[in-house]
């Protein structure tokens, strides 16, 4: 069996981080490792559990998924990040790709988009 | 035939008795006419004749009037009265002339003068005796013709005294009743030139003061010199219909106000208050006065002069204006009225004026503020629709937006002809209904379906305080607003309202929320009330909900009315706003 890719999900709006948990769960090939609520908490835990893949909100209580996004791939480079975000100003894709992200998937096209980025990602 | 009767002592006797009642008889005469009715009379009685007459009244050379008398009565004919003088040696000019023997006469003689002449005929010759005794009559007559002429006289130059002194009385009378027209000409002219001074007084006085109570003091004295008062005061009719005396009354000292209290006055009242201020009527009072009719107010008030009158513009009735102790003696006149009336007229004008001018200014004030409101939103690009608008997506995000992005994930793991996850499908019809719920709730909050019902604002905030229920708030609510008011203000209440029950809803951790709303000035009053754990006001712009009661602010001042917040830390909020009816 092949190795499963670790998933930290960062999400504030519980429902959100729920369901997203149990479609990646639901997979074999990936699991969820944590969730964070905030931009620090996602810095913290991703320091600790080393996810391959971060899936980062863009609007957090304590400030914006692009500074999260850049601390965490500068404390572990190879960690890939995914933005799922309901944003879609042309200055939150820029902050995106500027912290780093691998992909962005607008949060409307989540239930397709979001495994196969993924699994891309960890590729 | 002459010695006949000459010694015979009865017959002289007989003789000077009939001549005494003659004479007597002649004394009781009152003119020249009945004198000579007498003596006619008298001669025939004295001398036995058959006939007599007696001429006087010497005009032209004649004696013009003839009075004659028979036994039987009967006056003799002017032929007849003319042969009995010729008869008897006289003619009427008193000329003597031959006389005969059965017939007599005598000159009438008073002061040398012949002033008439006297006859008597019978068909015998007269004794010496009745000569005699005719020539004494002859006498007593001409006296009693004499007297009664002067008595005639001294009647005459009575009357004519009379007559003068009666056209010295009608020209003196004239004289005073010329003289008096030209005094109320005066008179009315000097009144009409006090009430144009009034007048132009009032009309500088008007735009001088810096108040009404400035007017009214200047005014009270202008008045006072012109109609020479004493005292000057002004009454003002206050609510319950009390007549107050307004302070700063001209010459008016502390204690003459402190015996002055308000009087009731009654449009149908017939006291002299109500009569002044509601009839129109012209009171005016000396203590000179008699019958002193109005001496018990004169005692009452403490004055020796006083006169009141209307102070009223149109049918508005704002009071009376009243002037005490004249300083000029005879006190009040009718013109001095006339001169307050028109004061208290033109200060009502005034009063209006100033009345209007506040009104105005109120007016100008307010849409000042409303204007700035207005500028203050444009300058800033971010007009209250806008924020709402904001709001409005940002809470779509927020909530149902996400919610539905679950949803799809949910429904993404259930995989065709897998079996089914109980609990995953419990989660997603939960889900739902909580997308559901978010949605209708910003849709009512937008526009409540019950809004356009008569008692639609009432429903719609009561719908509004029953989702409270859900955060375990109680809720009061008590409304007394019109029915007929129109959509626009029935829509801006319940945002107004809705928006505070939100922020209490979000931020307050109130158990208890009370709302009223209620009528006030020609507006509006909400007050939003709850016992939540409140804040310091001016740290407000930092808080979460700020923005709500931003728009709360913002919708108030745009539509001219006011806004006010008090809250502290520990004890709960009160929200409170006020719209005026016609924005």
């Amino acid at each position: 069996m092949t190795r499963q890719s670790t998933v930290l999900i960062v999400e504030d709006h519980a429902d959100v981080a729920r369901a997203l948990g149990a479609l990646i769960d639901d997979q074999v090939d990936m699991r969820v490792v944590g969730t964070a609520g905030s931009v620090a908490e996602s810095i913290s835990l991703a320091g600790d559990l080393k996810p391959d893949v971060v899936l980062m909100d863009y609007r957090l209580p304590d400030g914006t998924g692009d500074h999260a996004g850049a601390t965490i791939k500068q404390n572990r480079p190879s960690t890939r990040l995914i933005f799922v975000t309901r944003e879609e100003s042309s200055g939150v894709r820029e902050a995106a790709w500027k912290a780093g992200a691998f992909e962005l998937v607008p949060k409307s096209r989540v239930a397709s988009d979001l495994l196969g980025a993924i699994r891309r990602a960890v590729a | 035939m002459a010695t006949e009767s000459r010694s015979d002592p009865t017959t002289l006797h007989d003789t000077i008795g009939r001549l005494q009642a003659a004479v007597d008889a002649l004394n009781a005469t009152a003119d020249a006419a009945a004198v000579a009715a007498c003596a006619a009379r008298e001669a025939l009685a004295i001398t036995r004749s058959d006939r007599a007459a007696v001429a006087f009244g010497n005009q032209a050379g004649e004696f013009e009037r003839v009075v004659s008398a028979s036994p039987g009565g009967e006056p003799l004919g002017d032929d007849e009265a003319a042969a009995l003088f010729s008869a008897a040696g006289l003619d009427r000019r008193g000329r003597r002339q031959t006389h005969l023997p059965g017939a007599m006469g005598a000159e009438l003689r008073a002061s040398g003068q012949v002033i008439g002449i006297m006859a008597v005929a019978r068909l015998t010759a007269y004794t010496e005796l009745e000569r005699d005794a005719l020539g004494l009559f002859a006498t007593a007559v001409a006296t009693a013709l004499d007297l009664a002429g002067l008595r005639q006289r001294q009647r005459e130059f009575e009357s004519a005294l009379i007559e003068m002194r009666g056209r010295l009385e009608q020209h003196e009378a004239q004289k005073n009743q010329a003289a008096e027209r030209v005094r109320t000409v005066e008179r009315v002219e000097r009144a009409h030139e006090q009430a144009v001074e009034v007048l132009t007084a009032v009309s500088s006085l008007a735009v001088s003061g810096q108040t009404l109570a400035d007017f009214y003091e200047r005014l009270g004295r202008t008045v006072g010199e012109l109609v020479g008062a004493g005292k000057v005061l002004f009454w003002r009719l206050q609510d319950g219909n009390m007549l107050t005396p307004l302070p700063r009354g001209y010459g008016v000292s502390a204690s003459f106000m402190s015996r002055l209290g308000p009087m009731r006055c009654d449009p149908e009242g017939d006291d002299l208050g109500s009569r002044v201020v509601f009839k129109d009527m012209l009171f005016r009072a000396n203590q000179s006065d008699q019958p002193s009719e109005f001496a018990y107010v004169l005692q009452r008030l403490g004055v020796t002069n006083a006169m009141s009158v209307p102070w009223r513009a149109g049918q508005e009735r704002l009071g009376l204006l009243a002037a005490y102790d004249a300083v000029r003696p005879g006190g009040f006149t009718r013109e001095d009225t006339w001169v307050l009336q028109k004061a208290g007229l033109a200060a009502a004008l005034v009063t209006r004026l100033w009345h209007a001018q506040e009104d105005l200014r109120k007016s100008v004030e307010r849409l000042t503020k409303v204007d700035a409101a207005r500028q203050m939103l444009l300058k800033n690009m971010t007009t209250v629709v806008d924020k709402e608008r904001k709001r409005f997506v940002a809470e779509l995000h927020d909530d149902a937006l996400q919610k539905l992005t679950a949803v799809e994930m949910g429904l993404a793991r259930l995989v065709p002809g897998a079996p089914v996850d109980e609990a995953a499908l419990d989660l997603l019809t939960s889900l739902l209904q909580q997308t559901e719920n978010a949605l209708r709730r910003l849709v009512f909050e937008v526009h409540p379906p019950s809004l356009d019902s008569p008692e639609g604002l009432g429903a719609s905030i009561r719908d509004r305080l029953a989702m409270l229920s859900a955060s375990n708030i109680e809720h009061g609510l008590e409304i007394d607003v019109p029915e007929d008011l129109p959509l626009e203000m029935k829509s801006l209440l319940f945002r107004q309202v809705s928006e505070a029950i939100g922020n209490v809803e979000r931020h307050s951790r109130a158990r208890r929320v009370k709302v009223t709303l209620s009528q006030l000035d020609g507006g509006i009053r909400g007050v939003i009330d709850d016992d939540g754990q409140g804040f310091v006001v001016a740290e407000r712009s930092n808080l979460p909900g700020h923005l709500g009661l931003q728009a709360l602010k913002e919708r108030a001042l745009m539509a001219g009315g006011k806004y006010n917040i008090e809250s502290k830390p520990g004890s709960g909020t009160r929200v409170e706003f006020w719209i005026p009816l016609d924005s």
